[in-house]
């Protein structure tokens, strides 16, 4: 395990020598200022997304993993400046979205485009099917009425759903309907991006397959680059290239998907890793030994000092409290940021 | 000598809606053995919280046109109202599903928890016990100590703190320990526990199971896992019921459920689940039925990739593949499970044996055999 | 390894159909739950009552002159009987034909009040709430400041100073009125604003001005529906108020406020003159309020 110092944004310049990025995110913060009191006194803040740096190959899918708390939501959501970052680049394809003004940007939001969690509330309940999907070629001006119509035909074959369906509204369909709506929605102007925001959360596992497989049809078809948000790991086992780990706003693990799975090196990834649930002796095998957390996710205004998961670490020590450690890197552009692996502190066996 | 605490036998249970009848339970048979934790397992729609309901009497638009629900050898459905809510929460106990709803806002655990000791079992509250209540201010003592204490179990570590928060100051992980601890609070001999780690993350889920397993195992109290991931079954359920459209379609032991998956449906959903070693499989095509034009025989038969013709026309009623593994399904032949298919005429209907386990096919055998039963 | 084949399309003749079963359906819906409220029927019955006598008032009066001027002074102030079944007023005039063609510029009255006010209203409350800041403050406060004045005065302020018609009651009623709507609406907005389809509308580049009207508007709809049906009552009532003050549609036109107010000086001698209009006041108040009622209960079912 070599041992290099570097932060985040050097090993993401490697990176962008290597290959084409679709997406290049550095520095990426969002900060939520909170207030007390009857005159609205500014408190603090929260620090939801605090530095975020990453990068997408073109048509490749990144994982982003994290619980609750973890910021990963917003992540995607600033990301697409759906809200406004506090700091921070996000190149698409070469432009910053960043520093678009708001015309420019509503233009830009053709080639960049979000699916959402809740399938039922992502949906005007007032709209048919049909409104739903044309909404966003009327909005950038695909074609005449018929293109349209065709247009969303062609789209809803794409989902595997009936045409017929184009004429029903949000509250006749299933939750697993829904979502293909939604997804359906967010192709039909063949975006360069799309953040996945936990798309099948809400659905039962079932479901959960046919959309995961109608989602990777699609990436195949188009060569669309997806930003995967989820808390399920084995899910991403199987659709992403590439995992990050978010914690209290910061990664603390990235790599490739087989590299993360099969050697997790930060404590918090392996404590996810083993809390999976399965469902056959393979798998139980694969996954490390249960490793229990102390506590609960501490509440983000109150980050402890140094390394934020320490105070949940089963092997935290000294140095951790002083100083957040840097990304450390194994070999093939797997990186963790943990203590563990600075030569200095090489001593727990545990590990 | 397993001892049954709760049978359910035959169930039916159907709405009115505007579109018509929705039938939506169609004949389900399950029990619960004292001291045993089972699964009740199948996707949303499919009637698994209509039949939860229906076992604590929550259900007061629904019609229970059949069957019967044996707890402790007396059917609940011929209880009367008071009697039914005298075993509400003490011999019964629900845990949501979703704690952030279940708790009432406006007041705070502790006084959540010792309305639930005080007044057990009270139907209705008279304004005169109330405020004899209130002005008395006796035994609340006791009642607060007990409720710190199984606080304390539930594995908060500030119990007396929690004691006086609201809800909306604790976090998921906590709420839901605190509807744990509710639930518990009366002793209850049967938990039924609705999914109870939808609404949290993966590491607390996995520590709220932990300890809802420990707990049952100290008092001995039987629990019904409502859940639509097998994989959680798995973890937590010595036995599990696969439900489906309103109907139980498979019932096994855990260990033998995934050694051996019978029904196509289950199949289907084990092959759904994404796996570290074995990848994810396609899903299972199609949706629920209708509930208000249900199809006549296997409700499972549109979706099923094995469907013969005449699992469109023969109900494929329960049977024993082997003592203690249930299957509803034609490519499967065994004795019927229960009593009550014995008295209808029994149709041998052959569609050969299911196609992973190879085996030849039967051509001598009659398709439709009037017997009773008596030929195989 | 998948075990799906489609099996869908083995289907309807064309998606057109299915919408309009589905339509067909939904409206089916809504009108059951309707149905079940009594009250909501009788009130639908009422109201159907008005509207049917005001559409053919000139064919189901039997002294369909008598609506204009009229004189005739051997059959004044006789009381209600077979002829007259409302009897008839101090000149003659059949009471009944007139209180038919009073429903008439009731209703019209009650309409067009309402479409201006609810024009004007839903707009600047849709903007209001979508567009906030400085915008809301503005378009609120002034809100605040027409609410704040009772109805009936703007009225009499505004008729004293274009002169007493029932085009200017109308246009009276209507200043006031249309606040009620800014507010109502604006209040809806701000918690629609919030629900992720709005997100996602801006998520697809929509600019303020669709997002509002395309996408927020539809879902103000059903509280705006149920006032307007419920106002509708009480636009007239102002109406009348207004007439009675004799502000509104100056005599011979029989507007049934117009006709309490002839009525006033007797309602101890030839009562009816006065009592047949305010009986028809109420019975198009309570019509309406009955079926608001019901409409609100309706669509609360249609929502979930």
């Amino acid at each position: 395990m070599s041992l290099t110092d570097s932060t985040s944004e050097e090993i993401t310049q490697e990176v962008h020598e290597k290959s084409d990025q679709m997406v290049q995110v550095e520095g990426l913060k969002k900060h939520f200022p909170t207030y007390k009191g009857l005159l609205r006194k500014r408190a603090g803040e929260v620090r939801a997304v605090d530095g975020v740096s990453l990068t997408i190959g073109e048509g490749q899918t990144f994982g982003l993993v994290g619980e609750s708390g973890s910021g990963k939501t917003t992540m995607g959501r600033t990301m697409l400046r759906l809200t406004e970052p506090t700091a921070g680049s996000v190149k698409i394809d070469g432009q910053d979205v960043v520093d678009l003004s708001e015309g420019e940007l509503k233009q830009f939001r053709q080639n960049m485009q979000i699916v959402h969690q809740d399938p039922t509330s992502s949906l005007n309940p007032r709209h048919r099917v049909k409104t739903i999907i044309e909404a966003p070629l009327k909005i950038h001006n695909y074609g005449n009425a018929k293109e349209r119509i065709n247009r969303i035909e062609e789209l809803l074959d794409m989902v595997d759903l009936p045409r017929e369906y184009m004429y029903r509204y949000p509250g006749q369909l299933s939750g697993g309907q829904k979502q293909r709506v939604g997804i359906a929605r967010a192709v039909a102007l063949n975006p360069k991006f799309v953040v996945l925001d936990e798309p099948t959360s809400a659905l039962d596992v079932s479901v959960q397959a046919r959309i995961v497989d109608i989602l990777q049809r699609i990436q195949k078809e188009y060569g669309i680059t997806y930003l995967f948000i989820t808390h399920d790991l084995s899910l991403l086992r199987n659709v992403a290239d590439r995992i990050g780990v978010m914690y209290l706003g910061r990664l603390v693990e990235v790599g490739d998907v087989q590299s993360v799975f099969s050697r997790p090196e930060h404590p918090y990834s392996r404590a996810l890793l083993s809390a999976i649930s399965t469902v056959n002796k393979a798998d139980e095998q694969a996954k490390p030994e249960q490793q229990k957390l102390d506590g609960e996710i501490p509440d983000p205004r109150e980050k402890p000092s140094g390394c934020a998961f320490r105070s949940r670490c089963p092997h935290a020590f000294d140095a951790c409290s002083d100083e957040e450690p840097s990304m450390y890197e194994m070999d093939d552009g797997h990186v963790a940021r943990c203590y563990l692996h600075d030569d200095r502190y090489r001593e727990d066996p545990d590990w | 000598m397993p001892e049954t605490l709760l049978e359910v036998r035959n169930l039916h249970v159907q709405f009115d809606t505007y579109d018509g009848v929705a039938e939506v339970i169609n004949g389900v048979d399950f029990k619960l053995n004292r001291g045993e934790t089972a699964a009740l397992v199948g996707e949303t729609g499919c009637g698994k919280s209509v039949t939860v309901k229906s076992i604590m009497g929550l259900l007061p638009g629904a019609d229970i046109t059949a069957g019967e629900i044996i707890y402790k050898g007396q059917d609940l459905l011929e209880l009367s109202d008071a009697e039914r809510h005298a075993r509400r929460g003490q011999e019964i106990s629900m845990i949501m599903q979703d704690p952030m709803t279940s708790l009432n806002p406006v007041l705070t655990v502790g006084e959540q928890m010792t309305d639930v000791l005080k007044w057990q079992g009270e139907r209705r509250l008279s304004i005169t016990d109330w405020i004899q209540d209130k002005v008395s201010r006796k035994s609340d003592a006791d009642y607060r100590e007990r409720a710190i204490e199984m606080l304390a179990d539930v594995e908060i570590s500030a119990p007396e703190r929690v004691f006086s928060s609201y809800p909306v100051e604790l976090s998921g992980g906590m709420r839901q320990r605190v509807l744990i601890a509710i639930a518990l609070l009366s002793e209850p001999n049967f938990l039924i526990a609705d999914e109870p780690g939808t609404a949290l993350d993966v590491t607390t889920e996995a520590k709220v199971l932990d300890l809802l397993d420990e707990l049952v195992e100290d008092r001995n109290t039987s629990v019904l896992y409502i859940t639509h991931d097998l994989g959680v079954a798995r973890e937590v359920s010595e036995f599990i019921n696969v439900m489906y459209a309103g109907e139980i379609v498979e019932q096994a032991p855990t260990a033998e459920l995934f050694d051996n998956p019978e029904h196509p449906y289950t199949r289907g959903l084990l092959e759904s689940i994404p796996t570290l070693s074995s990848g994810i499989g396609g899903g299972i095509e199609g949706h629920l039925p209708d509930y208000t034009d249900p199809p006549a025989a296997c409700r499972f038969a549109d979706r099923c990739p094995y469907a013969e013709p005449k699992c469109s026309e023969v109900v494929p009623y329960p049977r024993k593949t082997s003592d203690d593994h249930t299957v509803s399904c034609h490519l499967f032949d065994g004795e019927n499970a229960y009593d009550r298919h014995q008295a209808l005429v029994r149709e041998n209907v052959n569609i050969g044996s299911p196609p992973w386990q190879g085996g030849s096919e039967d051509e001598t055998e009659p398709d439709v055999v009037a017997d009773g039963g008596n030929s195989k | 390894m998948n075990m799906a084949t489609e099996k869908s399309n083995t289907r309807l003749p064309s998606t057109e159909d299915t919408a309009q079963q589905e339509r067909f359906k939904q409206i089916k819906r809504t009108f059951q739950s309707f149905l079940q409220n009594t009250l909501s029927v009788v009130g639908l019955l009422m109201i159907l009552t008005l509207v049917f006598a005001a559409t053919f008032a000139p064919f189901i009066a039997p002294y369909p002159d008598d609506a204009g001027a009229g004189v005739h002074f051997d059959r004044a102030s006789q009381p209600p009987s077979l002829e007259h079944p409302m009897g008839t007023d101090t000149t003659g005039r059949d009471i009944f034909s007139r209180v038919l063609f009073g429903a008439r510029l009731s209703l019209m009255m009650g309409v067009i009040v309402l479409s201006i006010a609810i024009s004007i209203g839903v707009t600047l409350g849709l903007i209001a709430g979508y567009i906030g800041g400085k915008t809301n403050s503005i378009i609120m406060r002034i809100t605040d400041i027409f609410l704040a004045i009772p109805p009936t005065l703007l009225a009499m302020a505004v008729v004293a100073a274009t002169g007493a018609s029932l085009f200017n009651v109308m246009v009276a009623i209507a200043f006031s009125w249309w606040s009620w709507y800014a507010r109502l609406t604006q209040g809806e907005v701000l918690s629609i604003k919030e629900e992720e389809f709005i997100e996602s509308s801006q998520a697809l580049g929509s600019n303020w001005l669709r997002t509002t009207f395309k996408e927020v508007l539809p879902n103000v709809l059903s509280p705006i529906t149920v006032k307007a049906t419920l106002d509708m009552g009480f636009v007239i009532l102002v109406g009348a108020g207004l007439s009675f003050l004799g502000l509104g549609a100056q005599p011979p036109t029989p507007t049934w406020g117009a006709m309490i107010a002839q009525g006033r000086n007797y309602v101890t001698t030839f009562w009816w003159i006065a009592v047949f209009p305010g009986l028809a006041i109420s019975f198009a108040v309570l019509g309406f309020n009955f079926i608001g009622d019901g409409l609100r209960d309706a669509f609360d079912v249609e929502v979930n």
